[in-house]
């Protein structure tokens, strides 16, 4: 399940522990340990990581969140960090420029098609 | 305006199209005196942009966009405004799907655009006027349902009616806006078909065979 928060929140772009900290709510330091001797995540830096792209390590991945979200109840924790799954894409709108929210108010930039 | 709507659905962008559409609509309502207030899916498609692509996989469901438009005339919110709806509608090319007459049609589509239906919904708003929110796209200001009242509604029809579907919506709803619903309005006004409990469950993206149990 967390590792799936993770591909969701991140993608391929890196991520440092604080930011899956914040993201998981829990410590993610054993989780990560875990990815990085399955050769799923690799480290980029000091307290930096990012999943893996070679076809191998992402089959892998696939295969561990599936079995995580057959086999894993959800948790109160598990259910927060949905939510901040989703507010984190919400605000990448917000920071792609495509929405504006300023209180109830909401500013949508549409797509440039000439 | 109706060429821009077709270049972006026919460019993939089907919400930005739908958006537009909701402008122009809402335009031509204002030009003729009377509100109009966006609801039904293309509101929740909105709301749960963003959810599409991040947490689609962990959903109890799969979540569908709309393919319509849904407005409730908004002025004093009677049968009579919405027929002025519908006149206004007519006035500026819409042609009624059904070829039903004018003052009672609800599927509405513009022969010289998307292929997009607008509904003219003969109810009044099913909600809070003060929780709906405000959107403006193109610079045009479009009124659209406040989440809350779409959790709700969406959460009763996936009770009432069984449909998976329309639980994905509401579960989707409370992931992208968990932080900024008034969550207080959505407990004290939700049906006894809705108990808090099940509500939480929602919330909490809880299974959906479960939420049939409540």
């Amino acid at each position: 399940m967390n590792e799936s928060l993770l591909r969701s929140a991140f993608g391929l772009d890196g991520f440092t522990v604080l930011e899956a900290t914040r993201l998981l709510g829990i410590d993610p330091k054993p989780l990560l340990t875990r990815l990085k001797q399955s050769g799923i995540v690799e480290r980029v830096g000091r307290g930096r990581y990012r999943f893996r792209t070679d076809d191998a390590a992402a089959r892998v991945g696939q295969k561990l969140a599936s079995l995580a979200l057959a086999k894993e109840r959800r948790t109160e924790a598990d259910i927060r960090s949905l939510a901040v799954t989703a507010k984190v894409r919400w605000e990448s709108w917000i920071g792609s420029g495509r929405l504006v929210v300023n209180g109830r108010h909401y500013t949508w930039r549409l797509a440039d098609v000439g | 305006m109706l060429d821009r709507i077709k270049r972006l659905r026919s460019s993939g962008h089907d919400l930005d199209a739908r958006l537009l559409l909701a402008a122009y609509t809402t335009r031509i309502a204002n030009e003729h005196g009377v509100g109009c207030i966006l609801v039904g899916g293309s509101a929740v498609d909105f709301y749960t942009a963003s959810t599409l692509e991040s947490v689609s996989g962990l959903l109890p469901g799969h979540l569908r966009g709309s393919v319509d438009l849904d407005f409730v005339a908004a002025a004093t919110r009677t049968r009579q405004d919405a027929a002025r709806l519908r006149a206004a509608l007519a006035t500026n090319g819409f042609k009624p799907v059904e070829g039903v007459p004018v003052q009672s049609a609800r599927t509405w589509s513009h022969p010289e655009g998307p292929g997009l239906i607008v509904d003219v919904m003969p109810d009044d708003l099913e909600g809070s006027v003060p929780h709906v929110r405000t959107l403006t796209v193109d610079g045009i200001d479009i009124q659209i349902i406040g989440p809350e009242d779409l959790f709700i509604q969406y959460l009763e029809a996936a009770i009432a009616t069984a449909h998976r579907h329309d639980y994905t919506r509401a579960v989707a709803l409370a992931l992208t806006h968990e932080e900024d619903m008034d969550w207080p309005y959505v407990y004290d006004v939700s049906p006894p078909s809705i108990p808090a409990a099940l509500i939480d469950h929602a919330r909490h993206a809880g299974p959906y065979e479960a939420a049939l149990d409540f």
